[in-house]
Parts: C-alpha cells; sequence; structure tokens
C-alpha cells in the first residue's frame, strides 16, 4: 500500500516538475513575443543615427553601474545589468518596448529576465514597471527644442531618431 | 475472502491517487520553487554585461540632413531667395537671384555658387569653388558676397556637431562625410 502511494508521489512529482516547466516556458515566451508597432518613418529634415555602442555608454554613466543596450527592430530594447536583490547582484534582463506618442518617445517595460526565467511585466512592482518609462523620458527631454520628433526607428546596430525642424526658439 | 481482496485493490487506487495528488502539487509548488532559484543562481553566476565591442568600421553618429532642410537654414542665415541643391561627390550649389544695384544695374541677375564640403581635420569645412553669373565668371563682389558668409556657415555646422559631443559626454572623431542627390550627412564615433 505505502508502495503504490510512494509511488503515485513521485510520478505526481514529476508531471506537477513538468508542468512547471511548461509553464515557465510559456511565460517566458508570452514575455518575448510582445512587440510594438513601428510606423514607416516619413521623410524628416534632420535623421540622427546613434550606435547601441554610444547610448550603453551614455546609459553606464547615468545609472552608474556597467549597462548594455541591445536594439532589436520594432523598437525593442534589451537591458542587460547586475541589480542588487537581498545581498545578491544577479544579471538582470530587462525588455522594453520604445515607440512614439504623438511627438515624444515613450518606453515601457514588457518583461523581466533572469536566469531562464523570465516575467511579464504585469507580475512585477510597480517601482520596477516605473522604471521602464525612463529611457523613453531622457531621450524626450535631450530633444533640442527646435525639433519635433517625426519619427524613430531601432535596429540591431542602434536607434535613429528622425526630427523636423520647428524654427530657431532661441 | 473476495471482499478483502476488493478492499485491497481500492486501497491501493485511493493510496495511488493521494500520492498522485500530492506530488503533483509538490512537483508544482517545489519544482517551480526551484527553477527559479536554480535561474536566480545561474543568474547570479552569469558574466557581467560586456560592454559592446569597439566600433570598427560602422560609425557611432550618423546625422543627415535633407535638401528641404538646408535650403530653409540658408534662407533663414542668408535672408536671401536662396535655393541649395544637394550633389553627388560633396558638392552643392547655391542659386540665388544677386541685386546687381552695386555693380551699377538696377536688375537681378542669376547667380550659381557651387560648394564642396570637406574633412579638414576634425572639423567640417564648406569651401567655395566657383561662381557663375549667366555662364561668366563673377565679378569680385560676388564672390565676395558668398566668401564672407562661408565663415558663419562652418562655423555653424561645426557647433552643431559639438552640441551633439557634449550631449554625447564624449569627444567625437569625424570618420566621413557623404552627399547624394537629396541628403547630406557627415558619420563620427567616439574617440577611444
Amino acid at each position: 500500500m505505502r508502495r503504490i502511494g510512494f509511488l503515485g508521489l513521485l510520478v505526481g512529482s514529476l508531471l506537477g516538475l513538468l508542468l512547471a516547466l511548461v509553464f515557465l516556458f510559456l511565460l517566458a515566451r508570452q514575455a518575448a513575443s510582445s512587440t510594438g508597432v513601428q510606423v514607416a518613418a516619413p521623410a524628416s529634415d534632420v535623421a540622427l543615427f546613434l550606435s547601441a555602442r554610444s547610448l550603453s555608454r551614455l546609459a553606464s554613466e547615468e545609472m552608474a553601474r556597467p549597462l548594455v543596450l541591445e536594439f532589436k527592430p520594432d523598437g525593442q530594447v534589451e537591458i542587460t545589468t547586475r541589480v542588487e536583490i537581498g545581498g545578491l547582484e544577479p544579471v538582470v534582463h530587462l525588455g522594453l518596448l520604445l515607440e512614439m506618442q504623438g511627438t515624444q518617445v515613450v518606453s515601457r517595460l514588457q518583461w523581466l529576465k533572469f536566469g531562464f526565467v523570465a516575467l511579464p511585466a504585469a507580475w512585477l512592482p510597480p517601482e520596477v514597471v516605473e522604471l521602464g518609462a525612463r529611457p523613453g523620458q531622457t531621450i524626450s527631454a535631450q530633444m533640442p527644442p527646435e525639433f519635433t520628433l517625426a519619427g524613430l526607428e531601432t535596429a540591431p546596430d542602434g536607434i535613429e531618431l528622425r526630427l523636423n525642424w520647428i524654427g530657431e526658439s532661441r | 475472502m473476495m471482499n478483502r481482496r476488493q478492499l485491497s485493490t481500492s486501497d491501493s487506487i485511493g493510496y495511488g491517487s493521494l500520492g498522485c495528488a500530492g506530488g503533483l502539487l509538490l512537483g508544482l509548488f517545489g519544482g517551480g520553487l526551484l527553477l527559479v532559484l536554480l535561474s536566480l543562481g545561474w543568474a547570479v553566476v552569469s558574466p557581467a554585461p560586456a560592454p559592446a565591442p569597439a566600433a570598427g568600421a560602422g560609425s557611432d553618429l550618423r546625422l543627415t540632413l535633407s535638401e528641404p532642410f538646408l535650403n530653409r537654414v540658408v534662407r533663414d542665415s542668408m535672408g536671401e531667395a536662396a535655393q541649395v541643391d544637394v550633389l553627388p561627390d560633396n558638392q552643392l550649389s547655391v542659386s540665388l537671384e544677386a541685386d546687381a544695384s552695386e555693380l551699377g544695374l538696377p536688375i537681378s541677375i542669376p547667380v550659381m555658387a557651387l560648394f564642396e564640403l570637406q574633412l579638414l581635420g576634425q572639423s567640417l569645412n564648406l569651401s567655395l569653388v566657383d561662381v557663375q553669373v549667366s555662364g561668366f565668371t563673377a565679378p569680385p563682389q560676388l564672390l565676395n558676397f558668398f566668401n564672407d558668409r562661408v565663415p558663419v556657415v562652418n562655423r555653424n555646422l561645426n557647433m552643431a556637431l559639438e552640441e551633439l559631443s557634449n550631449t554625447l559626454g564624449a569627444p567625437l572623431v569625424l570618420t566621413g562625410l557623404g552627399t547624394d542627390q537629396t541628403s547630406f550627412w557627415v558619420e563620427a564615433r567616439e574617440a577611444p
């Protein structure tokens, strides 16, 4: 009797572990599948391309920690850095979506990944989600007042901002 | 005897089901927790994010100015109805109707000035190549008209690059420039 119960426990545990693995896999897939829609940028007065290398250096200086930015098509950005969690410093990957809202750049946190576990933004505390808005705010704040944003495009080597001149404001 | 055997079989199914249900819960929650902890451990021992490799052939910055934008800037700075045409081979032509009253003529004459863009050391340099007035070589007054304005354009171009360098927080090394039929661009990378 006990042997059959133990066997059941073993089979159940294996099934449970398998289900947990499937759940984590689906979670990671769902987190990674969120993509933005990039509107084809119209012809602009000025186009400014900035490399991922320069932006990584700038962001590292701003955040005072080593940080690597990787750009992908459709406004997706992956930020890799170490964060302190309970005395440990795991490498964390943050998936962000950069997009235009009117003439402003906005960024939204899509997912957070550590090791092989990815969590969607909806599962994360609000203060972490709010951090995802900072890159967009920083880009918008750097925009010269004489220009307005007409388009934004991300590619593996960096980001291109397309600007229209609205005139001298100095 | 028969009842005892039936009882024994149903007990086995009961124990087995109970064990299976317990195992399922244990596997789901315990396994999930174990996987999360393993993942966290993996993330802790993972190498720190490596800085991006130094840009080889690629540039860190590329600024492209369109012909319509250049036209607006030139019109604003010259205060004349000037037309800029971006030409291949790093050349620009500026056409305008010049007032010939300084030459003693009460008319406007079409003037076309050809400029060349070059990298001179670490600065952009626009230089006057030729000025034509209806196909003839321009008088010195007209040459002065353009030559007087070229340093201002050069200063503005290089100031824009300096502002970009300040925004990036790193000195820039100009690596190239180019033109096509519709735009002019300049490329730079961060100084090592």
